[in-house]
């Protein structure tokens, strides 16, 4: 649901970038195409992320600090918290392609 | 202006102006920050948490949520690192936690429940035998140490950009800059798929480079070149089967079935580091995981990925050259160099 629902936002204003997701984890990664080794993670875009980073905090939304790190997902988080991480990502989204 | 230079532009104006946001509504974190750097190197417990200028630093958290010492409330996605997958003060933990604080929580000796957890932890990755550890630090140098002292060799070959902790053997190639990669400390003829390459951190013996063989994830035919080309020396490949050093990146189909396959032709243990890919992917780590086309061989954990001889060295305890662990613990003084992450951290050149 997260991840599905950050990957509209990309595809909606066709962004640089592509969610991958695995049980309680998953993230975003600022290439369009997944990546499969360092190489790959070099191609991608930090400044998109870093940027991401204050829009979501500001919005009420904890998130790694990291590019290379992942967001988890808990057994007491709410369908509730996972709408608003993705409202609050399309926002983003949004604006950086505005 | 390339759409890449335009999104470049506007993510810079979006994280001035919300970084500016952040910094008014955190002055109890600046505050907090100014103190902690009198006591605590960055001002905080790891340099994976420092931030430019301050991190935000957190109070308490229920459920899903935390707050900061602001009072500012957030839904935590961090989760710390993927620890807190149940969560914050889960009322089944508060209540274990409540029920054991007045009978004494530490006696340097194995308890009943000490037992009972191993079983559990056993059960459910589907391991032989565990052993408690304190950090995946211990649990990767453990590990190493046991592949070491069961094959009498030197050698390991870790994945390019992995991090597994924060001890000597490993810290090679956690972040290199694109300038660094690639082959330009190899020490072989053109065209070899592996190279060393110069500690990441400072305080690192520099003899050890010898000893680490760096090869990029999902190129099982590297592995292969890396043990033809140093015969008899390998005595593991490490490596996070699903990598989060860089996102989240899955193994390709068959990659860790030929890890497997080339460890057992050369004697070698295969050591998966399941640290932040474990439980937080599945009930039984990485190898259960299903709901993909991804192929998961059997592929043991540590303790059962060494060989028998591994497992014998470990309850002999001669692979740490005693049964016993010193008694006095050298703090850690190595320094990383990873850059400090926060959202106005220099991108990566």
């Amino acid at each position: 649901m997260l991840a599905e629902g950050c990957q509209r936002a990309i595809d909606e204003h066709d962004l640089p970038a592509h969610t991958m997701d695995l049980g309680a984890k998953g993230c975003v990664s600022y290439r369009k195409e997944p990546l499969t080794n360092y190489r790959d993670f070099l191609e991608t875009i930090p400044e998109l992320f870093y940027a991401s980073f204050t829009w979501m905090i500001n919005r009420g939304l904890f998130m790694t600090p990291g590019d290379e790190e992942q967001w988890t997902i808990s057994v007491q988080h709410s369908e509730e918290d996972v709408r608003k991480y993705v409202d609050a990502y399309a926002g983003f989204c949004a604006e950086l392609a505005a | 202006m390339t759409d890449v230079e335009r999104l470049k532009a506007k993510a810079a104006e979006i994280a001035q102006r919300e970084g500016a946001k952040l910094l008014d509504r955190t002055p109890g974190s600046e505050s907090l920050h100014q103190r902690a750097i009198k006591s605590l190197p960055n001002g905080v417990a790891s340099n994976f948490q420092a931030g430019d200028p301050y991190p935000t630093y957190l109070r308490h958290g229920k459920g899903s949520k935390v707050w900061d010492v602001d009072g500012n409330e957030y839904v935590d996605f961090h989760g710390g690192f993927g620890v807190n997958v149940v969560g914050h003060a889960h009322p089944k933990i508060v209540e274990a936690i409540r029920a054991v604080a007045d009978q004494g929580i530490h006696f340097a000796v194995t308890t009943e429940s000490t037992v009972a957890l191993a079983e559990t932890i056993c059960e459910r990755f589907q391991l032989e035998q565990m052993r408690f550890v304190n950090s995946g630090t211990e649990a990767t140098m453990d590990a190493i140490r046991v592949a070491r002292a069961a094959t009498g060799r030197d050698k390991i070959v870790k994945m390019e950009g992995s991090y597994h902790g924060h001890h000597d053997s490993v810290l090679f190639s956690v972040v290199p800059e694109a300038d660094v990669l690639d082959m330009r400390f190899n020490v072989g003829a053109e065209g070899q798929a592996w190279y060393t390459t110069e500690p990441t951190s400072k305080g690192i013996p520099h003899v050890l480079k010898e000893t680490v063989i760096v090869v990029p994830f999902n190129d099982a035919d590297a592995v292969a070149q890396a043990f033809a080309d140093n015969r008899g020396e390998i005595a593991c490949v490490i490596l996070e089967p699903v990598m989060m050093n860089i996102g989240l990146v899955p193994p390709q189909p068959g990659y860790l079935q030929a890890l497997r396959d080339v460890c057992e032709r050369n004697g070698a243990a295969l050591i998966y580091d399941e640290v932040k890919c474990g439980g937080t992917i599945a009930y039984g780590g990485p190898p259960s995981a299903t709901g993909s086309s991804r192929t998961w061989p059997r592929t043991p954990r540590p303790s059962a990925a060494a060989p028998r001889s591994a497992r014998s060295a470990a309850r002999r305890g001669s692979w740490s050259g005693s049964p016993r662990e010193p008694r006095s613990r050298a703090r850690s003084t190595a320094t990383r160099s990873r850059p400090r992450r926060a959202w106005s951290r220099s991108p990566r050149s």
